[in-house]
């Protein structure tokens, strides 16, 4: 069983924000407007972070991609009260809409900030609601997903390592007889696909030949809040001053 | 079912004022509670992803530590055996248990899909500590319940009833003071979840502890006030007897109160986080204001003997530990917390309007209960010679 993670090289990222854009696009994730943004209420399972580090004169602006860490401990399945929270076998970290009590208790304990509660029924301004991605919804009985998938208010919802493409992309390459290719797997999230600057991976941390556990393994590879003892599975690359 | 206290008093004009401010203010409480639960969080709070948690789930917080006077006093009576204390009981276990009824009401409001709020009985994620809260606060409601229930069917004139459930007082009691500890620690351990968020002067291993014993104290002042204020309102005379068991109250508020103080100081001193909290910024004078005000003041006051013996001064000791307890859990759930920058909270009128309701309703609930049960011990009195 492969351990799913995500390598994001902070020296090619340019913070053009297309993984954030891609993201809200292909996980139908519904539209906030100035309002509701500035209540802190936009729903990002991607977003990009910037920030300024050092003293000045000496200072330097830092971006930090950050989708969820699919962490390996994670502390938002442990706090759950229903179990809508749980970790598949291939290490993601998923919510089940359907369980959920939106009791806003992972919110609360998820020290990276990337789980979010659906204040508001979901909406698309026109044209945009005629553009709902299709392909990316519950589990079908008869395989694949069904969709457009839109969470209820009152839901907890969260990045998935665009779980619907993976599935998607095994099956195809089950039905093959082959494995899926570095090149498949570092284009399947919709984030790592838009990136111009290619600066994110995705594959197998368990597979020592994989690129990312080969990254994983560099003197650049750092985690966030890795003292924490999440055990998050995206690992960022330093960026050279 | 009508008792003594109905027939021998008659309302004050002030007395029925303040029910009718109290009616107003449930009626109000439960329509924006009703439109809550048609429209959502989104459109009646302020809540947001960097404050999920606000205004009702600190008044949970605070409303379970001043319920905690209930198993309080049942565990003195119980198992350190002070019988003396059955005289206030009755009184504590009807606070007690309105108590945690409302913190059910405000839960399930809280809850962003209220339609499914039995999913923690459906799916078990026994390594929740909300997990645990839920099921104890479900089943300690059902055990005050089982307490409370004798004084109902004594009411309805089934004495026979409530000396049946009488019988079990004394496991009902021991199940109830098991739950509650479980509970009222795993209320800390909901905030242990969250070391890189709540600020460093209430974070610490020991805050289970911290909000046990705080439930403890807070629950011997939940006692005070709920005979004092009880009497009062009701007209009933407060007997020596129950005077000396306030004042043993208050002896032993000193007590836990000084070990509270004295594990905060060393905790704060181990973790070499004392000047934090005489730095005086925005989180240190929240601190220091919620440790002098329900920690240190009512210490000193409860530590003189002429407080414990006067109501004026247990009431207003009392209301200092309540300030404190609920400031201590308003810093931990909002003030403590660090967000964004720019991220800020402010109740909406509705979240208010909510809890003033739910606190209006549970005041009018305990004052019918109160006068209309046989709570005090006059009116047991004149109904066991009715039955005679």
């Amino acid at each position: 069983m492969p351990r799913w993670g995500m390598i994001i090289d902070l020296d090619k990222c340019t913070a053009c924000q297309a993984c954030t854009v891609a993201c809200l696009a292909e996980n139908n994730v519904p539209f906030a407007g100035p309002e509701e943004t500035s209540m802190g209420r936009a729903i990002l399972w991607h977003e990009v972070i910037g920030g300024i580090e050092g003293e000045y004169p000496d200072l330097w602006a830092t971006f930090i991609p950050r989708p969820c860490m699919h962490c390996d401990n994670p502390p938002c399945i442990k706090v759950c009260p229903v179990g809508a929270t749980y970790r598949r076998e291939d290490g993601l970290v998923m919510q089940d809409y359907d369980q959920c009590i939106g009791c806003r208790m992972c919110i609360v304990a998820c020290p990276y900030e990337v789980r979010y509660f659906n204040w508001r029924n979901p909406q698309w301004p026109e044209p945009m609601d005629q553009y709902l991605n299709p392909d990316q919804g519950p589990p079908q009985p008869t395989g694949g997903r069904g969709g457009p998938d839109v969470r209820p208010r009152g839901v907890v919802e969260k990045c998935t390592f665009c779980v619907h493409r993976l599935e998607k992309a095994e099956r195809k390459a089950q039905q093959e007889y082959r494995e899926m290719s570095e090149q498949e797997l570092t284009l399947l999230p919709a984030c790592n696909q838009t990136c111009p600057a290619s600066a994110r991976y995705f594959g197998d941390l368990d597979n020592p030949k994989s690129t990312v556990s080969r990254l994983a393994r560099g003197a650049r590879a750092f985690r966030l809040l890795e003292d924490l003892g999440t055990e998050p599975k995206v690992i960022y690359l330093k960026e050279g001053r | 079912m009508a008792t003594t206290a109905m027939k021998t008093k008659r309302p004050s004009l002030t007395g029925l004022i303040t029910l009718g401010i109290l009616g107003s203010l449930t009626l109000l409480g439960v329509g924006t509670g009703i439109y809550r639960l048609l429209t959502g969080l989104g459109t009646t709070t302020n809540l947001s992803d960097a404050y999920p948690w606000g205004l009702w789930i600190d008044f949970d917080f605070a409303l379970i530590a001043f319920s905690g006077g209930a198993f309080t006093l049942c565990a003195l009576i119980v198992i350190f055996n002070q019988r003396r204390c059955e005289a206030v009981e009755r009184l504590v276990v009807l606070t007690g248990w309105l108590g945690y009824v409302l913190v059910l009401v405000l839960l399930l409001v809280d809850l962003g899909r209220p339609d499914r709020f039995y999913h923690f009985i459906m799916y078990f994620n026994h390594h929740s500590p909300l997990f645990e809260v839920c099921w104890c606060i479900l089943l300690y409601t059902i055990v005050l319940t089982l307490e409370f229930a004798p004084v109902v069917f004594e009411g309805l004139r089934k004495p026979k009833t409530a000396h049946a459930i009488h019988r079990f007082a004394v496991p009902i009691a021991i199940i109830g003071v098991t739950l509650s500890m479980m509970h009222q620690s795993t209320l800390g351990t909901l905030y242990l979840a969250m070391p890189t968020k709540l600020h460093t002067l209430w974070h610490s291993a020991m805050l289970p502890l911290f909000f046990l014993i705080s439930s403890v104290g807070m629950g011997l002042s939940t006692v005070v006030l709920a005979t004092l204020v009880g009497h009062r309102a009701l007209g009933h005379k407060i007997s020596g007897e129950t005077m000396s068991v306030l004042d043993s109250m208050g002896k032993a508020s000193i007590f836990v109160w000084g070990i509270y103080l004295l594990l905060k100081l060393e905790d704060l001193l181990m973790a070499g986080q004392l000047g934090e909290a005489f730095a005086f910024d925005t989180q240190s004078v929240w601190f220091l204001a919620e440790l002098v005000i329900g920690v240190l003041l009512p210490i000193i006051l409860y530590a003189q003997p002429w407080v414990r013996k006067s109501q004026g001064g247990l009431l207003g000791t009392a209301l200092l530990t309540t300030l404190g307890t609920v400031l201590n859990r308003f810093n931990t759930v909002l003030v403590g917390q660090k967000v964004v920058e720019g991220a800020s909270y402010t109740p909406h009128w509705m979240e208010i309007a909510v809890q003033v309701g739910v606190l209006a309703a549970g005041i009018l609930a305990w004052y019918l209960a109160a006068s209309f049960l046989p709570i005090f011990l006059r009116d047991r009195l004149a109904l066991q010679s009715l039955q005679e």
